[in-house]
Order: C-alpha cells, then structure tokens, then sequence
C-alpha cells in the first residue's frame, strides 16, 4: 500500500507530524530498541500526538513489509530512499490547497542571504 | 552527573534564518553536553553518531561541499522546518501567508543553504527551558540529550568554522 493511500483522510497536522516523527525514528534506527522503539521525549510541548505516532508506526510498518526486514536492518540506501519519499509526501500535502510564490521565494531567500554574513549575535544587554 | 558547562547543537543556515525571520528568534534546538563524544571514555560521554554535533555538523558540511543534491540529512531538515511551520501556524504564530512563504523559501533553496551552524549555549542560561530526552526514549542508552523548543538568540553563540 502506498504511502499515499495510508495517510490519506487524516488531517495535516497529523500526518506532518508523523512524517516529521518517522525520520526520527530512521535516523535512530541503529540504536533501536526492539521492533518498537520510541523517541518521545515527555513532558515536551508540541511532540508528535498518540495519533501522529501511531500513523508513523503504520508507514514504518509498510516500510518494513516492502522492505522484508525490521527497521533497525534498513540499509542507509533504503532508509535515504524513504526520506525523499516523505519528504516529498510533506511537502505535497503541505501544500494541499495553496499554490507556491517561487518568484516571491526566491526573492526572500535572497533576503535572507544577504542579512546574515555572518550570524549576527544579539545581546542581552 | 554534574551539571556541565555548555550544550552544543548542530542546525544548518536556513533553519537558524527562518526562526529569526519568523519566529522572533526563538529557535527550536536538540543539544548534547559533549560536542565530540569521540574524545571521551564510553564511560563518561556516549553520543550516538546520529546525536552527535561534531559529527553531524562534518558530514552536513561534507554534503554542503559536493552540493550532495540527495543529501538524506538535508531532507530531513526540510521535513523539520515544514513541520515547525505548521506548528507555528497552529499556534498562531504565524499567518498563513507566513507558512507559505516559507514553503516558498524552501520550495527555491538550495544545497548550500543547509550548511551547517554550531550553536553553543551555556548550561545555567537555558537549564530552565531544556526537556530531558528520557534514557528510554534516547538514541543511545548511554547518551545525554536535551530538547529546548523556545530558544531566544541571546541565550546562545553561532559559530561557522571554515573548515
């Protein structure tokens, strides 16, 4: 089943936040705990909802029924792979409904490029 | 463990930019007390690769260099920015015109934007603002990391080595 089809219907904020939660748990693979690991941290605002973290598990499962290996075996292709897959699938849905201003996006990148040489410390006092 | 003296994070050029744009300079940073774990015994200092600024911040930057267009780790930066966007929105934080402008941004930027920053913050200035990342829910077992979602720019120093 593809990606597409399982997050489809679930709102936004959901399935940004599982994306955002499944490359954790991707980029954390080789020290994985088990088949089920957890990179929650508690007690912080804004982590990944009980929903959003059950979406992850079911595209980390999919990965892993594709894939015919536990997610802690990916190999750094597959799991690369998979990042560009969600990496698109966010920016789709991210998207849903509004268009891109790429011109008015390049004009602020260059904004952006051309306040900052270097980083500029701000002081308390 | 004693409280250390600084935490180190690793973030890359247009993350630091856009919180400064957008978000009032409040800066959503993961840091360790060890910047290279790889100078200490497995006894005192056990960062993952994957949690490791040293590390993180040489092979963001080797990518950076070869203007790696399939960089995993500039994917996943991307992924990283849109989502604090879409929390920034929910929040209020932001217009929504604001989020698409951002989506623009990352819509044109480009390798060498992602290059990377070292931020260095010392302990006792944000000790009251960090999430402890609970030894179950580490990267490592033996690693020391903390989450600070709210970090205003007077609070750390951005050094870009030119390596």
């Amino acid at each position: 089943m593809s990606f597409e089809v399982l997050i489809s219907g679930i709102t936004t904020k959901v399935v940004v936040d599982a994306i955002y939660y499944m490359t954790r748990l991707i980029r954390h693979r080789g020290g994985a705990r088990g088949s089920a690991p957890r990179l929650l941290v508690e007690g912080l605002r804004n982590e990944p909802s009980p929903e959003a973290e059950a979406l992850a598990r079911t595209l980390l499962n999919e990965v892993e029924r594709k894939s015919k290996s536990p997610i802690e075996k990916l190999s750094a292709k597959e799991a690369d792979k998979v990042v560009g897959q969600l990496e698109k699938l966010i920016l789709k849905r991210y998207l849903e409904g509004a268009t891109i201003d790429r011109e008015r996006g390049q004009a602020l990148l260059e904004e952006l490029r051309g306040s900052s040489k270097p980083p500029r410390p701000k002081t308390s006092r | 463990m004693p409280d250390p003296l600084l935490l180190y994070s690793v973030n890359t050029w247009l993350a630091y930019m856009i919180a400064e744009r957008f978000y009032s300079g409040e800066h959503y940073v993961w840091c360790t007390p060890y910047f290279d774990s790889r100078q200490f015994s497995l006894h005192t200092a056990d960062v993952p690769p994957t949690s490791s600024p040293a590390e993180i911040y040489q092979n963001l930057f080797e990518e950076v260099r070869r203007g790696d267009r399939h960089s995993s780790k500039i994917k996943e930066n991307r992924i990283g920015i849109f989502r604090g966007a879409t929390i920034k929105k929910d929040q209020g934080i932001i217009t929504d015109k604001q989020a698409q402008d951002i989506a623009a941004i990352l819509d044109r930027a480009e390798t060498r934007d992602f290059r990377p920053l070292i931020y260095v913050m010392p302990y006792s200035a944000v000790r009251t603002r960090i999430s402890e990342v609970p030894v179950a829910d580490r990267a490592h077992p033996l690693s020391v990391e903390y989450v600070i979602d709210r970090l205003p720019r007077n609070e750390f120093d951005v050094i870009e080595p030119r390596v």
